[in-house]
């Protein structure tokens, strides 16, 4: 694999910064109102809650198969981590203020890299594809984030570079989670779990109450069960 | 005695194992939305957890086969839903929606425990000791399937002996398909990856579609997602060490 370290971590970054980058596109919406609907967000949300659950079936596989406690253990980790930063920053079926909105996406964005990291270790495939979903669920983020900075009177031109800096964590830790697994295999099972839990809490306790809301359940539910065979076909699975 | 009534005896014993799910719902009484919600995260959390256990296993037999049996079991769901909707479905002596649920976890648990007994009774083809691992891994994996669908009935008013009752009833396909499956093995091999992937396609969207968000608009759902997500880890590590 060693060879091969090199070119995945251009692509490792380039994608993620792909993911960054297309985030002010969520601030569209507010500057010519009307042109997306709410349903169209909540299908974008499912897609992406898909998207990542079929991530966290093939992480966890891939943990399980070298140690199933150290991945329980991460999973356990990773689920109370993202658990506790709602608790610092409120969650997003809330309405909170500018500076908990943007803390949260700290926080978030800081997962979902170590998330990124671990996928592209695991396979590249899962990776690209898991920097794709970020950056397809990064658009509807920056549009609760954006409607959130406007209203509190902040300038559209500093929503503008706040709303991809926020999601800057994604990036930062995704390159760090590759290389530490790349150089410490051994650590694999326990940062996967941890990919896993966070994934899975995510999605639980955001996307997939976001969506609801936004689009319908039977929609939505379909959605995520096609996204999810999507990515069982990419990452292979339990193969 | 013919092997084949020693497949189906030990077929019964994993769908009487399922029953003891019902146990742990001595202890709840009050119907609250609190309960119901957790109930359901619950119950949630352990189907999604079971859905890993099968996507991962049906891969193994064939992905394209898994998928196209997922798919199969998302528009079965649908079309029950669809057929359930037209007017207030009845279940037992409830009705609305809450026997909506009811009857459909009771279909869903039915559905999926045909390819469970597919694999038992194709497991007895691989040696006696095979066999009774198998089984013995499919009664204890039974339990908390017992419990996934008490967690949905008991809250809704059914009695423990009902709770128990319908949870073998789910599993009775299991001695059912195990004999067939036994004397015909070669016939019921390729049908494997299709009858998992429709079991996973089924509980998952049954779940998300069904049980979810109900959970959210209950309870609070930080805490449905924490008791989802940590059911669903507690599933996976509990299959997968057995």
């Amino acid at each position: 694999m060693g060879d091969e370290a090199g070119p995945a971590v251009l692509i490792l970054a380039g994608c993620a910064a792909l993911a960054v980058l297309v985030t002010p596109l969520g601030l569209l919406p507010l500057v010519r109102p009307g042109g997306a609907s709410i349903r169209w967000v909540g299908w974008a949300n499912a897609l992406a809650a898909g998207f990542m659950l079929g991530a966290a079936v093939v992480l966890a596989d891939s943990g399980l198969h070298l140690d199933p406690l150290w991945a329980a253990s991460g999973a356990s980790a990773g689920i109370l981590f993202v658990f506790w930063t709602h608790s610092v920053a409120g969650s997003a079926s809330t309405p909170i203020p500018v500076g908990g909105a943007l803390r949260r996406g700290a926080l978030h964005g800081a997962s979902e890299g170590i998330a990124l990291g671990v996928a592209m270790a695991s396979s590249p495939a899962l990776g690209v594809s898991l920097a794709l979903t970020l950056a397809l669920h990064n658009v509807p983020e920056a549009m609760a984030l954006g409607a959130a900075l406007r209203g509190s009177g902040t300038p559209l031109r500093r929503a503008a570079w706040l709303t991809p800096a926020v999601n800057l964590g994604q990036l930062l830790l995704a390159l760090p989670a590759y290389l530490l697994i790349e150089r410490a295999p051994g650590l694999h099972p326990i940062v996967a779990g941890f990919a896993v839990g966070a994934l899975l809490h995510l999605v639980l306790s955001e996307l997939l109450p976001d969506s609801y809301r936004q689009a319908g359940q039977t929609s939505v539910a379909l959605g995520v069960g096609v996204a999810l065979g999507v990515v069982i076909l990419l990452g292979g699975g339990g193969a | 005695m013919h092997p084949a009534l020693w497949v189906f005896i030990y077929g019964l014993i994993t769908a009487l194992a399922t029953g003891l799910g019902a146990l742990p719902f001595v202890f709840v009484r009050s119907v609250s939305d609190r309960v119901l919600a957790r109930a359901n995260a619950v119950a949630s959390g352990l189907m999604l957890g079971a859905c890993f256990g099968l996507v991962s296993e049906g891969t193994v037999h064939g992905r394209w086969e898994t998928l196209a049996g997922a798919l199969g079991g998302v528009g079965f769901i649908l079309l029950t839903q669809r057929l359930l909707g037209d007017e207030p479905p009845e279940f037992g002596s409830f009705r609305g929606t809450g026997a909506r649920q009811m009857l459909l976890i009771v279909i869903v648990m039915t559905a999926h425990s045909f390819s469970e007994g597919v694999a038992v009774g194709a497991s007895f083809g691989g040696g006696m000791k095979l066999a009774l691992v198998i089984t013995a891994a499919i009664a204890v994996h039974n339990i908390p399937e017992g419990i996934a669908i008490s967690a949905v009935l008991r809250p809704r008013g059914t009695s423990i002996a009902g709770c128990a009752g319908w949870s073998i009833f789910s599993s009775l396909p299991q001695p059912l398909m195990a004999v067939p499956a036994f004397l015909f093995v070669d016939a019921f091999r390729p049908a494997l990856p299709y009858g998992i992937g429709f079991a996973a396609g089924a509980m998952a969207f049954m779940v998300l579609a069904e049980l979810l968000p109900d959970a959210y608009e209950l309870g609070a759902p930080r805490a449905t997602a924490l008791i989802v997500s940590t059911s669903m880890v507690a599933m996976v590590l509990f299959q997968w060490l057995l």
